[in-house]
This record gives C-alpha cells, structure tokens and sequence, in this order.
C-alpha cells in the first residue's frame, strides 16, 4: 500500500487503541486471545517484575541521597543542611533533633522517602555546580 | 514524575491490555510465521523493562506515560519489521516497498474502491475518508460525525478486519 495512505491509517490505529476504552480493549482481546487465563498470568507476570523493578530502582535511589545528605552533613555544607532543615519542618518527632549532625542515614531516609527524590537531587546537584 | 512512579501508580493492567491489543493487531499478518512462541504480550513486556532500564527517556511534561510506552512500542514493532523486511522480503508480500507512479489522489480513491469491494459500508468508507484527510484523533471524527464514541469504535474494528484483505491487494493495485 502506498507510504502515505499506509502512514495515515497506522497512525489512526495508534490512537484508536491508544484512547480506545478499556470495554473496547476488552472485546478485541476477548476475540484476538485463545488462552485468557494464560494471558492474564502472564500480565501478572510482567506487572509483578515491573514494579519489583521499579521498587529497588526507587530504593537506589532514595539510599543514593541519603547518603549525600548524610555527606553534607559531616561536611557541615549549608544549603543542603537548609534543604534538610525545611524538609523537617512539619514532622514534629524529626522536628525536636536539634542537631542535624547526628541524623543518621535511616531518619534522613524517613524525611526524604515522600518528597520528589527528582526535584531534591537536582537542588542538590545544583549546590554542589556552585 | 519518574518512569519508577508511574509504573507504581498507574493502571498497568488496562495499560498493557490497551498495548497488547495494539501490539496483536500490528503484528497480525507476520505472526504465525514468524513468532516461534513469542508472543505480542512479550514485546509489551519488552518495552516496560527497556523504559525501566532508561533505554528511553520520558519526558512527563510532553505526553502521558501511556502514550510514552506506546510511542515505545510502535517504533520497536517498525525495527522488527525493519528486520522482517531485510530478513524475508519474499516471504511477506504484504509489507513490500512495492509503490507506483500513481499519484496520491488516483491511489486513495483505489484504496477506497479496494474497502469497497472487500464489503465496508458508508460508515467504514466515510471514516477512511476523514483518516485520508488528515484527521486521526477519535475524539475529533466522533465530534465532527456526531456519533457516540462506542459506536465509533465498532466501526473502526470492522474497518480494521477489512484493512487486512485490502492490504494485499492494493499491494497488487498500487
């Protein structure tokens, strides 16, 4: 089939199955699918290793800047120490630690573990370029 | 948000249903020749490691994480086809370069007529028109024809089952 006519109806396909609802998707893999039941273990599958994954690249991640709070910390660097101050600011049992310095790695964890990890690196990131 | 994010805090169930149903439709006409047990299912689960692995970079502020994997997914069953192509030429008639002097107009009333002949009725024949115009959103064709989105839908399969006899045909045609 010509390129262009070819192009015009893949990319309407795409997005008919791209914003198509979940009762259409349903149908087209009731008539497409032979084995339901295999399919729907082998989703499981795939979502069970995709969050185990996503869960210990998260964990990297959260140890990544634990420790480079924990860093700037021993290294008595101010604006970390700032960023780690404002993010107390609200839990009221960290709230009482007058002295940062002796957070351990495990309750900085606890101040960081809900707030974008992202964001945080970049302050931190940005700190450091100065 | 990150990829590790999204994957724990959206539907990934309906996500990977909506994938493998595009997935089973692309790879329709190549898949029982060529699959030796590998199934659409697995290029889905494929693209969600390689995104966790940061083979590609989502950018969360341009497109959503569903349409991000499914951007994934397309391109990585065009590199198979890519592969089918150098790989098997003859085998797959039905994605030959094959193309002719014919210009766009001559070829899209050919392809009209080829639907035509293959049993779409007005409905199919009139959205193939609006995809021929450039139109390609569903929610745009629905609005513009004043239909129900479901019923939309049905047609788009019917037109979908009539896609795959026209296709080797207008390969014959075009």
């Amino acid at each position: 089939m010509s390129d262009e006519i070819s192009n015009k109806i893949e990319e309407a396909l795409f997005n008919f199955y791209l914003e198509a609802d979940k009762d259409t998707i349903k149908d087209s893999l009731k008539s497409d699918i032979q084995d339901l039941d295999e399919y729907e273990k082998k989703k499981k599958k795939i979502i069970f290793l995709a969050k185990a994954t996503a869960n210990k690249k998260y964990n990297e991640h959260l140890l990544a800047l634990a420790e480079k709070f924990e860093q700037a910390l021993i290294l008595n660097i101010e604006r970390p120490i700032a960023l780690l101050k404002q993010l107390i600011q609200g839990n009221t049992s960290l709230a009482l630690h007058h002295n940062l310095e002796k957070l351990s790695k495990e309750e900085i964890i606890e101040i960081i573990k809900d707030k974008n990890l992202v964001q945080l690196l970049e302050q931190l990131e940005e700190n450091e370029k100065k | 948000m990150t990829i590790t994010e999204a994957i724990q805090s959206e539907n990934m169930d309906e996500i990977i249903d909506s994938m493998n149903a595009y997935a089973i439709y692309r790879l329709r006409s190549v898949r029982e020749k060529t699959f030796n047990g590998i199934s659409p299912l697995d290029f889905v689960g494929d693209v969600i490691l390689k995104a966790l692995e940061g083979t590609r970079i989502w950018n969360s502020s341009e497109c959503s994480f569903k349409m991000f994997l499914f951007g994934c997914l397309k391109s990585d069953i065009s590199n198979f086809f890519k592969t089918l192509k150098h790989d098997h030429l003859n085998e797959f008639p039905e994605i030959s370069v094959t193309d002719s002097t014919m210009n766009t107009e001559e070829k899209r009333l050919q392809v009209s007529e080829l639907f035509k002949q293959a049993g779409a009725d007005d409905d199919e024949l009139t959205v193939f028109e609006y995809w021929m115009d450039g139109i390609l959103k569903p929610a745009e064709i629905v609005k513009d024809l004043g239909i129900d989105i479901k019923e939309f839908y049905v047609i788009i399969k019917r037109l979908e089952r009539r896609r795959i006899k026209v296709k080797t045909q207008a390969i014959n045609i075009i």
